[in-house]
């Protein structure tokens, strides 16, 4: 490294400096237009409540108040706001792990099993990727109802045991397919059967997937509004999302503050859940998102 | 001989252990896929109240719907409008962030949990709340125009923008898209920049010639996912104009649902249903027909 | 990168337990199954905000601390999507046993055979409808039995903001306002207050969301010597001049200028108005809004609506209805819920007006100690509100959808979509046509 090198290298630093500090500047311009609405439902919780309408433009108002998140834990007549968070947690709880065992279970099959028909049952499952929700809502009502499941979480939990998302396997099969085979036939040599390659080799290599799989499992889950709409109608089975749409009634007034904090509220599970998981979750999108 | 029979031995035998690792699925399938579809399929020929029993009327709902079905035709327009607008954005986007973010910049992880955060809260009824507030008039976007003397847009209440706007705040979620764009970019070779700077190739030229063929599989995923998606929409319209204003975001789903629960007319609203499922396919259809000419797989 | 993994599977664990301790439904059906023996279950289904939830509970419980046998079920949720659920569990028998109706759809559910008639309630002494409006109850009569009973009476009011007449240095409304003195007030009313050169508080507002043919659209029509409907109920009857000309009043607002922008209006909240938002100094809406008033409007003012032009047009409606579905497990037991509902005095005190003014007359007189000066006066309005000559339409089935169709459509006509009245007529009235011939 002599010198000359060196004073010809200077110029083209200045300019990469330059040019990171400008890619710096428009990321975080961007950041800002990715969370600005989420800043401003933080603001708004913590004014006070008649506030919010007045002064839509103040980041802080008069004061700094937490009486929105009193009143709304307290808002509802027999059940505080947590009874309705934890009814969410078990419901959703419960379809993620269902979700995960049966799709892994099924992607395994499709991935690395030989099997009469497989061709045509896995162009179906993919083909089922496609078909609109709205197609079946009215049938499985119906079946539900046959089944006296109406007003419990079973609408929900047991079709996530029965891998109904092909989205899921599909995720699943494409990180198993990045698996090297030569790790099944070790295991092969050394005795293990295929519930045993995919229990105890496959699966804790999958973990990246899996909970890729868990978090979209418990976001649509958390998310699936209209289902829960039509599934659940008792108060003490009430979730989240159904609880903040009682909140608000075109006839009578609407309790904004409160609303807002507990919609708050509802949106940091999802959000602490997703930091928890960061790695694993790109890591798992990444492997399977590729091979077209 | 015996290679043979061996051969077809475990065959039978990972028959049976597939089988049985599918149990779950086709179970489900039968249940809660293939049942309803049927059941679906049925009812779009017949006229169906909800409270009394079906009848069997043919092609007339099909007729209904081409012929006579004013906000059909309307639907339809729009839904195609939300596509083309929603779509192109999102992917554009998606891709143009991963881009910058693959630079092995500082902070990586930072911003791409930051702007993956959009899709993880986006579909809630918290957040439908939020931006209907947030672009109101005396909202906070608009107060900012006001700054820059903009005079106040109605995002969501003119029907001049609001499905433009609609269409915005689903792009706006573009961050998965961006994480397996991230992904795609990062399996591209780097002896192919490499090999290109030594040529002398400007970098823009480097991005359509190396990076766009190399991740064409990542394109076309993301394309199909996000046009099945955008074909589909529904909770977020719903929640936030509910087809309004003047009809301007009047998409498919929403008159789907309107005929299924405001008109209760189940038979023809599993004809719509049909049709809709028809347009999808045909759309993505097309799509892998001509990524024949355009994708590239590394075999 | 452990850490995280061992939390996780701690997670996952808890997770399993809860869902062990979670009720399974073999093991809650045998429960309810003894638990049937012992006490009799009933689900009661209404919409409402918390206000109204708060109150029926306590209700509920008095009702369960004077019928030791009996368990209630509360269901209830907000207006949106309310009787989409409540379609879909009764197409599937699973409906509830008291369901709270608007007063608009009441037909619609009775065509479908969907709710039990009450005369045998009423005739056995279950139901007393000794201290309701007869009139009302007619409009709920099909073939001549009763399916349905209000639980509280409502009518249009004109409610304004006396600090804005106050600062325009303007009368405040009267009694015997006619319509011109309201639109010329509004004019007074309406201007730049801050002096940015923007109007920015309008005389009044129109109700274009919600109940638009319901409360303005119908009084305009009625007040022309207009109808709805036809005398057997099977068309509309609205596409004709005094139509057109009801909604030409409704246009002139926005052509004045005394009501704000559209746009405004249209992208309100669900259940905020520009009359909360302090945007207008007078607005017409209905009764059971004055709780919502009294909160957003410190100097709240309630007078009754303009009379008429060729005819005086005042009508009270129900504000809600109680049915019992065809789905109730114990009718009887339903019955003396409903009656405890809009009869018993002690229930009264602790619902007051969350459904509205209470239809018993009794204890409409009665819990007037307990309400604010604002509610006495709107209370006061409603006693006032009688047109002799006036007989109010009843609802056909059908009228839900052609409720939010014209709701939509008179939307539309105010941004410009269609051109004329008579043009939005048209459609209205091919559409609304189609709809009523389903449900014949």
């Amino acid at each position: 490294m002599n010198t000359r090198i060196a004073v010809l290298r200077n110029p083209h630093r200045d300019k990469q400096q330059w040019l990171r500090l400008l890619t710096h500047f428009i990321l975080i311009l961007g950041c800002f237009i990715m969370v600005f609405p989420l800043i401003w439902l933080v603001s708004s919780a913590f004014k006070p409540g008649n506030e919010i309408f007045q002064r839509e433009f103040s980041l802080i108002g008069s004061r700094l108040t937490v009486q929105n998140f009193i009143d709304g834990w307290n808002i509802n007549p027999t059940y505080y706001f947590g009874h309705f968070m934890m009814n969410t947690f078990l419901m959703v709880g419960s379809v993620v792990i269902g979700t995960i065992a049966s799709s892994f279970v099924t992607a395994f099959a499709f991935a690395r099993l030989q099997f009469k028909g497989k061709k045509p049952l896995f162009a179906f499952m993919l083909a089922t990727m496609m078909l609109p929700a709205q197609v079946t809502l009215i049938p499985k009502y119906l079946t539900f109802t046959t089944f006296g499941w109406i007003n419990s979480y079973l609408p929900f939990i047991v079709p996530a045991f029965c891998a109904t998302q092909s989205f899921h396997i599909y995720l699943l099969v494409q990180f198993i397919r990045g698996i090297p085979k030569e790790l099944d036939s070790a295991a092969k040599i050394d005795g293990c059967g295929c519930f045993s390659i995919a229990f105890r080799i496959i699966a804790p290599l999958c973990k990246p997937a899996m909970f890729s799989v868990g978090i979209f499992a418990f976001m649509w889950t958390w998310d699936d509004y209209l289902n829960q709409l039509i599934y659940i109608s008792s108060v003490d089975k009430f979730t989240v999302s159904l609880f903040l749409r009682s909140l608000m009634d075109i006839t009578s007034s609407v309790a904004w503050g409160p609303l807002l904090a507990c919609s708050l509220i509802s949106l940091v599970p999802i959000i602490v859940m997703f930091f928890l998981a960061q790695p694993y979750f790109v890591q798992g999108i990444a492997t399977s998102g590729l091979k077209g | 001989m015996k290679a043979f029979r061996a051969k077809s031995r475990a065959f039978e035998e990972e028959g049976w252990r597939a089988y049985a690792l599918l149990l779950p699925w086709i179970a489900g399938v039968l249940l809660f896929t293939l049942w309803p579809m049927l059941q679906s399929l049925f009812l779009s020929f017949a006229d169906y109240r909800i409270y009394g029993s079906a009848s069997f009327i043919g092609l007339e709902n099909f007729r209904e719907m081409f012929f006579e079905d004013r906000m059909f035709k309307t639907s339809v327009f729009l839904t195609f409008k939300y596509v083309l607008l929603f779509v192109p954005i999102k992917l554009v986007a998606a891709l143009l962030v991963a881009q910058v973010l693959n630079r092995n910049i500082k902070g990586i992880s930072l911003y791409r949990t930051i702007y993956y955060l959009p899709s993880i809260v986006g579909s809630s009824v918290a957040m439908a709340v939020t931006w209907k507030m947030v672009l109101s008039r005396e909202g906070f976007v608009n107060v900012l125009l006001g700054y820059l003397n903009l005079g106040p847009i109605d995002f969501l209440s003119s029907p001049l923008y609001a499905l433009e706007t609609l269409a915005m705040m689903g792009a706006w979620q573009f961050g998965s898209s961006m994480v397996i764009f991230l992904a795609g970019l990062k399996q591209v070779p780097q002896e192919l920049y490499e090999a290109a700077e030594v040529d002398g190739t400007r970098k823009i030229r480097q991005f359509f010639s190396i990076t766009l063929p190399m991740i064409s599989s990542t394109i076309l995923f993301n394309l199909v996912m996000g046009l099945i998606n955008a074909f589909q929409v529904f909770t977020q319209i719903a929640v936030i104009t509910n087809g309004g204003p003047a009809d301007s975001t009047y998409v498919y789903m929403l008159h789907l649902y309107r005929t299924a629960f405001v008109s209760h007319r189940m038979g023809y609203s599993s004809a719509l249903a049909w049709v809709l499922t028809l347009i999808i396919l045909a759309t993505t259809g097309l799509v892998f027909l001509s990524s024949k000419r355009w994708v590239y797989y590394e075999e | 990168m452990k850490k995280r993994g061992v939390i996780f599977i701690l997670l996952a664990m808890m997770l399993g337990v809860m869902i062990g301790c979670g009720k399974k439904p073999v093991e809650s059906t045998n429960e309810s199954a003894v638990a049937r023996e012992a006490t009799k279950e009933v689900r009661f289904m209404w919409w409402g905000s918390d206000a109204r939830h708060a109150a029926t509970v306590e209700a509920m419980k008095l009702f369960e601390s004077r019928n030791p046998k009996v368990k209630l079920q509360a269901e209830y949720s907000g207006f949106s999507g309310y009787f989409d659920k409540l379609t879909t569990q009764l197409s599937a028998k699973t409906g509830p046993d008291l369901v709270q109706l608007s007063y608009t759809n009441v037909a619609d559910y009775v065509t479908f055979g969907q709710l039990l008639p009450l005369d045998p309630f009423i005739e056995k002494g279950l139901i007393s409808v000794e201290n309701l409006s007869e009139a009302t109850l007619d409009m709920y009569r099909f073939d001549g039995k009763l399916y349905a009973i209000p639980s509280g009476v409502s009518t249009t009011l004109l409610f304004y903001n006396k600090d804005m007449f106050d600062a325009a240095g303007v009368a405040y409304p009267n009694e015997s306002w006619t319509w011109n003195e309201y639109i010329e007030t509004a004019k007074k009313l309406t201007k730049d207050t801050n002096g940015d050169g923007k109007v920015d508080i309008w005389g009044t507002g129109e109700m274009v969301k919600v109940a638009g043919i319901d409360m303005s659209f119908k009084k305009y029509l009625y007040e022309r010597n207009g109808s709805l409907w036809s005398d057997d109920l099977s068309k509309v009857a609205f596409n004709s001049d005094a139509g057109i000309a009801a909604l030409e009043f409704i246009k002139s607002f926005q052509t004045m200028g005394i009501i704000p922008p559209i746009e405004m209006t249209a992208a309100n909240p669900d259940g905020v108005d520009d009359f909360q938002l302090g945007r207008v100094a007078m607005y017409i809406a209905s009764s059971p809004n004055t709780m919502m008033y009294q909160e957003a409007v410190p100097n709240l003012g309630i007078e009754r609506v303009p009379a008429g032009i060729e005819k005086d047009v005042f009508w009270v409606n129900p504000s809600m209805m109680y049915s019992i579905t065809k789905d109730a497990k114990d009718p009887e037991l339903t019955a003396s819920l409903l009656n405890f509902m809009v009869n018993d005095e002690e229930a009264g005190s602790i619902l007051k007006i969350v459904r509205g003014t209470p239809s018993n007359s009794v204890i409409r007189a009665n819990i007037g100690r307990s309400l604010s000066e604002i509610e006495q006066t709107m209370l006061a309005c409603i006693q006032k509100t009688t047109s002799t000559d006036f007989v109010n339409e009843p609802f056909p089935a059908g009228f839900m959808e052609i409720f939010t169709l014209v709701d939509r459509e008179i939307q539309n006509y105010l941004f410009g979509k269609y051109k004329s009245a008579q043009e939005t007529l048209s459609i209205l009235e091919t559409e609304s046509n189609k709809i009523l011939a389903r449900y014949i």
